[in-house]
């Protein structure tokens, strides 16, 4: 089986980066109005680039999106739904909208310990914080190719998907 | 007037018992079949009964991060947002 994940270390990100233990702040919807201190909330999760590399390389922007990133079982604890036997394999094929599953960074071979990618949730994170959390991290994972090729793809067909006010019968 | 909602599907219920009094070589081919049959007709009830239901019915929730603490905070103005400079590709 060819791996999904090749080991890389350093400062430079591209599409496909996975960096555990992001923080990400949550503000208050009236946040900065009142001038004072504020206490601003932050949340910790694991996350994987999206942006396009060739943007990230030639420092073209300033901040990155990133998806969250899960195991089955921590997906499951929240949507016990997917349990059921047959919901994991039509993600697999790509055919649940939202969701992409790439094989897991250890025992690749191994469908339980696959990860799941929620294209609903986007991040935005400055682009230097996010640069020297990879630098933080001695060894990480990058996504490599075809399997980011795929990834994005699946990325911008979930973005680029649009909802009809009405639909064809389906043939039955 | 409510309406009663009908009952989810539910997979069929297959009771495959092995057969008491075979035994041996012939017994125990008998009975792995047997056992191989019943899990071959659950996995394909549960795959049914996935693909019947509407995909609204299996959709999900957002996994939310996990809490990591609070942050105190004083916001700065720091001038209006400028575009990126724009290089031309050609």
């Amino acid at each position: 089986m060819t791996p999904f994940w090749i080991a890389h270390q350093g400062p430079d990100l591209a599409q496909g980066d996975l960096l555990p233990d992001c923080l990400v702040p949550t503000f208050d919807p009236q946040f900065g109005e009142s001038g004072d201190a504020e206490t601003v909330p932050f949340e910790r999760g694991d996350l994987i680039v999206v942006t396009q590399s060739c943007d990230l390389a030639n420092a073209k922007t300033r901040f990155v999106a990133l998806c969250p990133i899960f195991t089955l079982e921590r997906f499951e604890a929240f949507n016990s739904n997917f349990k059921t036997k047959g919901v994991w394999e039509e993600v697999r094929k790509g055919r649940r909208e939202g969701l992409h599953m790439l094989a897991g960074t250890d025992e690749p071979e191994n469908n339980r310990r696959a990860l799941i990618v929620d294209f609903r949730q986007i991040y935005s994170l400055p682009f230097e914080y996010l640069s020297s959390r990879a630098a933080e991290i001695e060894t990480r994972w990058r996504l490599q190719s075809p399997f980011v090729e795929h990834f994005s793809q699946a990325f911008a067909r979930f973005f680029m998907r649009v909802g009809l006010p009405s639909a064809i019968p389906p043939f039955k | 007037m409510p309406a009663i909602a009908p009952l989810p599907p539910k997979p069929p219920i297959v009771h495959v018992r092995p057969i008491a009094d075979a035994l041996g070589d012939e017994g125990l081919f008998i009975s792995k079949a047997a056992e191989k049959a019943a899990e071959h007709w659950e996995d394909r009830a549960q795959w049914i009964l996935t693909h019947s239901r509407e995909s609204d019915e299996l959709d999900y929730e957002s996994v939310p991060l996990d809490d990591a603490g609070t942050v105190r905070v004083r916001y700065k103005f720091a001038g209006k947002l400028e575009p990126m400079p724009y290089e031309w590709d050609d």
